[in-house]
C-alpha cells in the first residue's frame, strides 16, 4: 500500500460513521437522567422550554418569547418587562384553545379558567358550562374580535393563546401572554407533552406526569394492537370555499397514523397545522385513500358523504366518499376532550383498524353514512 | 523533544488529516440534515441563548437530534488547527523560497484565504458566545421601546404592499411586504427606517430583526397593528466581516497572480 498512514486516517474517519449513525437514530425525546423527575432542571418540548433557576423559572413559549415565572417567595429577575413576569401558581386564566382547557382539566386546575373565546353554547365541558352559569367564566369575544374591556374586568393573571399578535395589546394591559402553538404543526411528542410545559404555570407537574404516562401507555397499546394489521390509507383535511386545508406530514395526526401501521396520504407535506395545499393534490391523494377524516362537524354540514360531495362537488370523486371508502367527522366534544387524549388516540386507531378493536363504539367521531337519513316527517307519505 | 513537537506539528497540518476531516464533516452534515428535519425547533433558540448555554440545555436534553452538532464542533475545531498548521507551514516555506523575488506577495494568496477562513470561523464562534439577544419583543403602532443602550425606537405604522395577482384567490388582501416604519432616536440622531423580514435595521450597536407582524391581511381583526422583534447585539460581527474582507483580498491576490502568469 502506498499510503498506509493516510489509509489509517481514512479508516479512523470511517469509524466515526457508525457513531454518527447511532446518534441520529436515537429518539428525539432523548432525555437527560434528571428529566424523569417531575421537575427537571431543564425541560424542552419542541419549541417550548422550561429552565429552573435559583429564584425563578424561565420559560420559552411557542413564539420564542421568554417569560419569568416567579414562585411564592421568589424574586422577579432583572431584564424582564413586567408583562413578561408571571407569579405562579396562576389563579386566573384566559384560554383561547379548547385543547389547553382540556389539559387544565386533566391537571385539576380548570377552576382557574375565567375567560374563553367561544360563547357558552359551544361548550360541552361540564366545569366550563357551570363556570358560565355561576358567572365565573366570561366569553370575551371571538379570537379575532376580542373585547378588551371585558378582559380587563375578568383580570386574568395569564393568557394562553395560539395568536401571538395579541401579545402587545395584552402586555399593555399588564397581562402576560403565553403562546401555546408553534409556527410548525405539533408532532405527537409535543401533543402529549405540552401538558408538562403548562403544568409549570400551575405547579401541577406530578399531575402532568400522570397524564403523560396515561397517554404514553395508550400509544404503546396502539402499537401492540396494530402491529400485524393491513395498512389502510388515510387523509385528514377539508375543502373550504377558497382553500384546501390538511394536516401536514409533520403533524401529530400523521405520526399517529404511521404509528398505527397505516399510511398517511399527506406525509410529504410539511408546515403548520391546517396547511394549505392545492385542490388537485387533495383529489389525487383521495383517489386511492381508504379513510377520510374531515374537519367539519355534523353541525357544520358533515352529516353524510352525499352532503360533503354536494358542498364540494370537486371532491365528490375521492374514494372515501364513495361506497368503498369511509369518512369520519369529529363530534362537537372531540376538540374539548384533550384530557382524554388517550381515548381519542385509541379511537383513531380503532377507526384505522376496526379488525383490531372488534367491539369498539365510537365516542369522538361519527362515521358518515352514504346519504343522510331522511327526517321522520319527510319520510311519511 | 523538538523532533516530537515537529512531528506533531506536521501531523496536525497533514493533508491526509484534512481529507479525513472533510469526509467526516460531509458524513456529519448529512446526518445533521436528517436530524434537522426531525427537530428544527430545537436549534432555533441557539441564536438567543448563545452556543454554550444551548449545548448544556437543549443540546444535552435532545442528544439524539443534536449529537451531530457536538461532533461538528469537534470536527471544526480540529479542522481549524489543521488548517492553521498546514497553511502556516506552507507560508513559511513559500516565504523562504520567494521573498527575494519580485511579486512574492502574490504567492501568499492561498494562505491569506486560508487565514481568512479561520478568522470567519472564529468570528462565528465569538458571535454565538458573546452576542446578546432579546427575543420576541412586541410593539404596537404609536408605542416606542428603549434599547439597552438608551436608543428609542418608535413604531409609526405600516406601509403594506398587498398581493396584486389574481391567480391565487386565497392570497387576496394578503400583506406581502409589511414595510414597518420606525423612528429611531439615538443620541442626537433621529431618522426613519423601514423594517421587513430580511431587512433588519441597525441602531447603534444593536440590530433589530422582524419576527412577525400583524395584521397579515387587509382589514383583519381588532388588535392594533403590531410587530414582534428580536433585538440583537453582536460585537463579533466585525470579526467575521474582517475575515470576509481578508478572503476577498486573498482572492484578489490570487486572480492577479494568475493574470500575470498568462
Amino acid at each position: 500500500m502506498r499510503h498506509p498512514r493516510s489509509a489509517r486516517r481514512l479508516l479512523a474517519a470511517a469509524a466515526l460513521l457508525p457513531l454518527l449513525a447511532v446518534s441520529a437514530c436515537k429518539d428525539e425525546g432523548g432525555k437527560t437522567p434528571a428529566a424523569d423527575a417531575a421537575t427537571p432542571a431543564f425541560l424542552n418540548i419542541d419549541g417550548f422550554a422550561v429552565a429552573r433557576k435559583a429564584t425563578y423559572i424561565e420559560v420559552r413559549d411557542g413564539a420564542g418569547r421568554t417569560l419569568a415565572l416567579v414562585p411564592p417567595g421568589g424574586k422577579a429577575p432583572d431584564g424582564f418587562p413586567p408583562a413578561m413576569v408571571v407569579n405562579i401558581p396562576v389563579k386566573r386564566v384566559l384560554a383561547f384553545g379548547a385543547f389547553e382547557i382540556g389539559l387544565m382539566r386533566s391537571m385539576g386546575v380548570i377552576d382557574s379558567l375565567v375567560a374563553v373565546t367561544d360563547p357558552e353554547d359551544k361548550w360541552v365541558i361540564p366545569e366550563v358550562r357551570q363556570g358560565f352559569a355561576e358567572g365565573r367564566i366570561a366569553y370575551v369575544g371571538d379570537a379575532s374580535r376580542l373585547d378588551y374591556e371585558r378582559i380587563k374586568v375578568q383580570h386574568p393573571d395569564l393568557v394562553l393563546t395560539w395568536d401571538p399578535s395579541i401579545a402587545p395589546m395584552m402586555e399593555s394591559l399588564g397581562i402576560p401572554v403565553v403562546v401555546t402553538t408553534t409556527p410548525i404543526a405539533n408532532c405527537l411528542n409535543t401533543r402529549i407533552r405540552l401538558v408538562e410545559f403548562l403544568a409549570t404555570f400551575f405547579g401541577k407537574e406530578a399531575e402532568a406526569q400522570a397524564y403523560y404516562r396515561k397517554v404514553d401507555l395508550a400509544l404503546r397499546k396502539i402499537r401492540e394492537k396494530t402491529k400485524d394489521q393491513p395498512k389502510p390509507k388515510a387523509m385528514w383535511g377539508d375543502v373550504f370555499e377558497k382553500r384546501v386545508l390538511v394536516e401536514p406530514g409533520n403533524a401529530w395526526v400523521s405520526e399517529l397514523i404511521g404509528l398505527a401501521q397505516s399510511d398517511y396520504q399527506f406525509k410529504d407535506v410539511y408546515g403548520r397545522s391546517c396547511v394549505e395545499i392545492s385542490t388537485e393534490r387533495f383529489i389525487y391523494s383521495g383517489k386511492d385513500a381508504d379513510i377520510y377524516f374531515t374537519y367539519r362537524t355534523p353541525r357544520l354540514g358533515a352529516t353524510s358523504k352525499a352532503s360533503l360531495a354536494r358542498t364540494n362537488p370537486l371532491i365528490a370523486g375521492i374514494r372515501p366518499l364513495g361506497p368503498e371508502g369511509k369518512t369520519y367527522a369529529p363530534l362537537p366534544h372531540y376538540t374539548q376532550s384533550s384530557d382524554r387524549l388517550d381515548e381519542i388516540l385509541t379511537e383513531i386507531s380503532a377507526i384505522l383498524h376496526p379488525g383490531a378493536y372488534p367491539d369498539y363504539r365510537l365516542k369522538y367521531f361519527l362515521e358518515l353514512p352514504q346519504t343522510a337519513p331522511v327526517p321522520a316527517k319527510e319520510a311519511q307519505p | 523533544m523538538t523532533a516530537i513537537l515537529r512531528r506533531a506539528w506536521l501531523a496536525l497540518g497533514s493533508i491526509h488529516l484534512t481529507v479525513a476531516l472533510c469526509l467526516a464533516l460531509a458524513a456529519d452534515l448529512g446526518l445533521g440534515y436528517l436530524s434537522l428535519q426531525r427537530g428544527l425547533n430545537i436549534f432555533v433558540p441557539m441564536s438567543d441563548t448563545g452556543i454554550f448555554p444551548w449545548l448544556f440545555t437543549y443540546g444535552l436534553y435532545n442528544l439524539g437530534v443534536t449529537a451531530w452538532f457536538f461532533i461538528l464542533i469537534a470536527l471544526l475545531g480540529v479542522l481549524f488547527v489543521n488548517t492553521f498548521a498546514c497553511t502556516t507551514e506552507r507560508l513559511i516555506q513559500t516565504f523562504a523560497a520567494n521573498h527575494r523575488r519580485p511579486g512574492w506577495l502574490l504567492k501568499l494568496a492561498p494562505h491569506v484565504m486560508h487565514y481568512a477562513v479561520l478568522v470567519i470561523l472564529a468570528g462565528y464562534l465569538c458571535s454565538y458566545v458573546f452576542s446578546e439577544s432579546l427575543p420576541g419583543r412586541g410593539i404596537r403602532v404609536g408605542e416606542s421601546m428603549t434599547l439597552p443602550d438608551g436608543a428609542e425606537v418608535a413604531f409609526v405604522g405600516f406601509a403594506p404592499e398587498y398581493y396584486r395577482g389574481d391567480r391565487l384567490a386565497e392570497f387576496d388582501t394578503f400583506v406581502m411586504k409589511p414595510n414597518a416604519r420606525l423612528i429611531v432616536s439615538h443620541g442626537d440622531e433621529r431618522r426613519e427606517e423601514t423594517l421587513n423580514f430580511n431587512q433588519p435595521i441597525r441602531v447603534g450597536s444593536y440590530g433589530l430583526y422582524m419576527n412577525d407582524y400583524s395584521p397579515r391581511r387587509q382589514k383583519r381583526g381588532m388588535s392594533a397593528p403590531n410587530i414582534r422583534l428580536t433585538i440583537r447585539r453582536d460585537p463579533s460581527s466585525a470579526v467575521y466581516l474582517t475575515g470576509v474582507l481578508l478572503f476577498v483580498a486573498g482572492l484578489g491576490l490570487y486572480v492577479f497572480d494568475r493574470a500575470i502568469k498568462r
